[in-house]
C-alpha cells in the first residue's frame, strides 16, 4: 500500500517537474523572440519562470531524495564497510528527515508574512510561494519512506 | 555550538546529504546570532528570484538531452576524421570530445558514461596502453569544465556575484592551455609505442562534419551570441536547450519524445534540483556567517601569517587541491567561495581569476581520492578498481598541477580581456 503511494507520488513528482521544465523552455524562447523581434516583452513571464524555476528545482530535490541523488560529502564513508554504511542509512534518513520537517515549519512562517505584507500588485504569485512547505515536506516524507524501506530490507 | 557544528560536520563526512546538513548548521547559526530561521527561506527566495538562475537548469536541459541523444557518437566520428591522422591523433580526438562534451554536460561524469564506453575500446585497438587510456579518459571527463556553457562556470559567477559573461572570458585561454598541454604530454607519450599511422581523408573529414554540422554550430553560435552581446546569458540557455532539443528530436531523431523525453527531463530536473537546494540554503548559511563576522576573522587570523599574495596563492592551491580531493565541485562552490572571497580580494585578487584558480583545482580534484567523482565513475565504467585509475592518471595530475601553477602566478592568462 506504501510502496504503491509512493511510487504514485514520484509519478505525479515527474509530471509536475517534467511540464514545469517544458513550459520554462517554452515561454523563456517566446520571450527571447517577442524581446528580440518586435521590440517589446512580457514582465509577468520572467516572474513565472522565476517561479517555474523554483517548482523545478524543489521538486527536482524532491526526486533525487527518491532516485538516491542527493549531492554528499561523504568522505568518511569510502572507508566503511558495507554492513556499517547500511547501519547508518536510517539514523541519516531520520536526521534528514527532521531537518526538512523544522523547514517545513519556516517556510509556512515565511509563506503567512508574504501573504501578509505582499503589496496588491504582486499578489497573484503568492500562491508560488507553497512551494517551499510542500516540497520540504515531500523531501520529508521521501526520507521517511527510504527508512521505512530499509527497515523492510 | 562548536561541538554542535562538529557533530554536523561528523554527520556530513559519514554521508547525510549535504542539503540536510547546511539547513541544520543554518537553524543553528539563526539560533545562535537569535534571528528566526524563516531568514532561510527568505534568502532562498530571493536567490531563486535572481535574474540569471534561469540560465542553469536550461543549459542542464541542453547538455542532458545531448548525453540522452547521439552527439557524442556524432562528435566522436568527425573529430577522429578530422585530427586521427596525427601522432597521437585519438588521444587529441579524446581531449578535444571531452572537452566539447562536458562543457555542456557540466562535468557530472556524463561525459565519462557517454564517451568513455566508445572512445576506450577505439584507444585500445589503436595500441594505446590501457593505463594512457584510462588515465586520458578519466582525467578528460572534467577537461571543458572552463569553457562556455559550463555550469561550474556559472554557478561560480552567481555564488561570487560577478558577470558570467566576464568568467566565461576568463576560462577560455586557461582551458585551452590545459588541452595543449595534455595534447603535448599525448605526443611525448605515444611516442614510445607504435600506433598505426592514419592517412588524412578529406571525403571522411566532410562526411563526419556534415553528419555532425548541426551540433557543432551550437558552441560557435553560443560564443558569437553571448560574447557578441547578441543575447543575454539566460536568452542563450534558453535557445541552447530549445535547439538542442530540435535537432534531437526533429532532425537526428535520438530522442523518441514520448518514451525518452520524460525520463531526460526528470534527469535534467534531480540534477539541477540537487545543486540548486544546497545552493540555496549554503548562501543562507553563508550569510548569517558573515553576520557574525566569520570572514573578517578569517582575514584577521590570516592577515596575522600570510603576508604577500604569494604566499596567499600558495596556501589557497594547497587548500583547494585538499577541498577538490573532499568535495564535489558544486558543493565546494557555494560553500568555500563565499568564505573566500573576501580573503582573495583582499590580498589584490580578481574575482574572475580567483574563479579560473578555484575551478582548476577542482578539476584535479574530480581525478584525487578519496572522493574524486572522475575516478568512481570510471571505476564503474571500465569495472577497474579505483586505485588502477588513480595511478594511471598520476601523470596526466602533474601535467594538471604544472597547468595550475601557470594559471594561478599568471593572472593575465585569465584577465587579458580586461586590458582591452
Amino acid at each position: 500500500m506504501l510502496d504503491t503511494l509512493h511510487s504514485h507520488l514520484v509519478t505525479v513528482e515527474k509530471w509536475t517537474v517534467n511540464l514545469s521544465l517544458l513550459l520554462m523552455l517554452g515561454l523563456s524562447v517566446f520571450q527571447m523572440l517577442v524581446r528580440n523581434l518586435f521590440d517589446m516583452g512580457f514582465p509577468e513571464i520572467d516572474i513565472i519562470n522565476r517561479n517555474l524555476l523554483i517548482i523545478c528545482g524543489m521538486l527536482g530535490a524532491v526526486l533525487a531524495t527518491s532516485h538516491l541523488h542527493h549531492i554528499k560529502v561523504d568522505a568518511l564513508a569510502t572507508f566503511f564497510s558495507i554492513e556499517v554504511l547500511a547501519l547508518l542509512k536510517i539514523p541519516l534518513a531520520l536526521f534528514s528527515a527532521t531537518i526538512c520537517f523544522a523547514m517545513v515549519y519556516y517556510s509556512v512562517i515565511f509563506c503567512l508574512d508574504e501573504w501578509e505584507f505582499a503589496p496588491p500588485n504582486e499578489r497573484w504569485t503568492l500562491p508560488f510561494t507553497l512551494i517551499y512547505p510542500i516540497g520540504f515536506t515531500l523531501l520529508g516524507l521521501h526520507f521517511l519512506y527510504q527508512c521505512k524501506a530499509d527497515t523492510s530490507q | 555550538m562548536i561541538i554542535l557544528t562538529l557533530l554536523l560536520v561528523f554527520i556530513a563526512l559519514i554521508g547525510a546529504p549535504l542539503f540536510a546538513v547546511l539547513a541544520a548548521g543554518g537553524l543553528l547559526a539563526s539560533y545562535a546570532a537569535d534571528i528566526s530561521p524563516d531568514i532561510l527561506i527568505i534568502e532562498m527566495h530571493r536567490l531563486a528570484s535572481s535574474p540569471n538562475m534561469i540560465a542553469l537548469p536550461l543549459f542542464t536541459l541542453a547538455g542532458v538531452l545531448m548525453a540522452g541523444g547521439g552527439a557524442a557518437k556524432r562528435l566522436v566520428s568527425f573529430y577522429k576524421a578530422a585530427f586521427g591522422w596525427m601522432p597521437g591523433g585519438l588521444a587529441i580526438v579524446t581531449i578535444i570530445s571531452c572537452a566539447f562534451f562536458t562543457a555542456f554536460s557540466g562535468a557530472s561524469g556524463v561525459t565519462i558514461l557517454a564517451l568513455g564506453g566508445l572512445l576506450y575500446p577505439m584507444l585500445r585497438r589503436e595500441g594505446y596502453r590501457y593505463r594512457f587510456s584510462f588515465g586520458l579518459l578519466t582525467t578528460s571527463g572534467s577537461l571543458g569544465l572552463l569553457f562556455p556553457p559550463s555550469l561550474a562556470v556559472i554557478l561560480f559567477s552567481i555564488v561570487a556575484g560577478i558577470s558570467i559573461k566576464d568568467m566565461f572570458f576568463a576560462g577560455i585561454i586557461p582551458g585551452i592551455i590545459l588541452m595543449v598541454l595534455l595534447t603535448f604530454y599525448s605526443f611525448y607519450d605515444t611516442n614510445h609505442f607504435k600506433l598505426p599511422k592514419h592517412q588524412f581523408r578529406l571525403r571522411a573529414a566532410f562526411k563526419t562534419a556534415k553528419n555532425c554540422s548541426w551540433d557543432l554550430v551550437m558552441p560557435v553560435a553560443i560564443l558569437i551570441g553571448i560574447f557578441g552581446g547578441y543575447v543575454s546569458i539566460t536568452e542563450a540557455a534558453a535557445t541552447t536547450a530549445a535547439y538542442v532539443l530540435f535537432i534531437e528530436t526533429v532532425i537526428y531523431k535520438e530522442i523518441d519524445i514520448k518514451k525518452d523525453l520524460p525520463h531526460l527531463l526528470a534527469e535534467c530536473s534531480i540534477l539541477f534540483g540537487s545543486i540548486l537546494i544546497i545552493l540555496v540554503i549554503a548562501l543562507g548559511l553563508t550569510n548569517l556567517l558573515i553576520d557574525a563576522q566569520l570572514p573578517n576573522k578569517l582575514l584577521n587570523l590570516m592577515q596575522a601569517y600570510v603576508d604577500s599574495q604569494l604566499q596567499f596563492l600558495i596556501l589557497m592551491n594547497l587548500f583547494l587541491l585538499l577541498v577538490g580531493a573532499m568535495m564535489d565541485i558544486f558543493s565546494a562552490i557555494v560553500v568555500i567561495v563565499p568564505l573566500l572571497l573576501p580573503l582573495a580580494q583582499q590580498y589584490g585578487i580578481h574575482p574572475a581569476h580567483l574563479g579560473v584558480i578555484f575551478l582548476a583545482n577542482l578539476e584535479i580534484g574530480y581525478s584525487t581520492p578519496p572522493v574524486g567523482i572522475n575516478l568512481f565513475i570510471a571505476s564503474q565504467r571500465f569495472k577497474e578498481p579505483v586505485t588502477t585509475l588513480f595511478r594511471s592518471c598520476l601523470p596526466f595530475l602533474l601535467v594538471m598541477l604544472v597547468w595550475l601553477m601557470l594559471v594561478t602566478y599568471i593572472p593575465y592568462l585569465s584577465l587579458w580581456w580586461m586590458n582591452e
